[in-house]
């Protein structure tokens, strides 16, 4: 894995098309973006990894070994975190939610945890972007 | 707020002897990439055969459907050989995480 910044523009971070990559982004994720309570940190990257999960998983079904891709973007106190992957993409209404499929509960969770959570797919891959919580005065 | 530092995955047996019941008590960040550790000690917890098999999440801190799958794997398992299934699940994320999928009533089920 390697990653680039952070400041205040955006960072992005590159992790292997494996699973065993997610905690080391998931990492520099919480050190670099504000701090959360505890609650809203582990739905929000949570959502983070379910969504990685799938980028990781579509790389495998590609079998391609590209780097799945998650950015920042964002000043400070708006910004959002991007999955990008470059699988094959998949029709969005074909994903079943809340079946017993892990896949489809992981959106249902996102989508749960972040509903402005949204998707751009095609052939060439798919992007997901969360925006990151609204932060509460201390 | 959060510690920011990595906690890592771990899962710890306890077992009692009086009541034939084993725990598993997992900490840190539960997600796909630890599921494989989750299931090798549920493996060995279901080998033993003991009346009730418990889930402790009280120390994990970031929970995936996958690790979610995993609980439930074992719950079958378990409930298939005639046995108890217990989840301890405090933090309201879990409880959260729980409801989304559809599985709350599986937390502190003594079944």
């Amino acid at each position: 894995m390697n990653s680039s910044g952070p400041n205040t523009s955006g960072f992005r971070i590159r992790i292997p098309p494996e699973v065993e990559g997610i905690p080391y982004a998931r990492l520099v994720l919480r050190w670099a973006l504000p701090e959360l309570d505890e609650t809203s940190s582990a739905l929000f990257y949570g959502a983070v990894t379910e969504v990685a999960t799938n980028a990781v998983t579509a790389h495998m079904h590609a079998s391609t070994t590209r780097p799945v891709e998650i950015r920042v973007q964002g000043e400070l106190g708006a910004q959002a975190i991007e999955v990008r992957d470059y699988g094959t993409g998949f029709d969005q209404n074909e994903i079943k939610e809340g079946s017993s499929d892990e896949s489809g509960f992981g959106l249902t969770i996102a989508r749960s945890v972040c509903p402005d959570l949204s998707i751009t797919s095609a052939a060439t891959g798919t992007t997901v972007r969360l925006p990151f919580p609204e932060l509460t005065a201390p | 707020m959060t510690r920011r530092s990595s906690q890592q995955f771990g899962v710890t047996t306890e077992t009692s002897s009086a009541s034939s019941t084993v725990t598993l008590v997992l900490r840190g960040e539960f997600d796909s990439s630890v599921v494989p550790t989750f299931d090798a000690a549920a493996l060995n917890v279901a080998a033993l055969r003991p009346e009730r098999v418990t889930v402790d999440l009280g120390t994990v801190t970031i929970m995936d459907s996958a690790a979610i799958g995993a609980v439930m794997r074992l719950r079958k398992a378990v409930l298939s050989a005639d046995n108890k299934f217990s989840l301890l699940a405090p933090h309201p994320f879990q409880q959260r995480l729980f409801a989304i999928t559809g599985l709350g009533h599986v937390i502190e089920a003594t079944e």
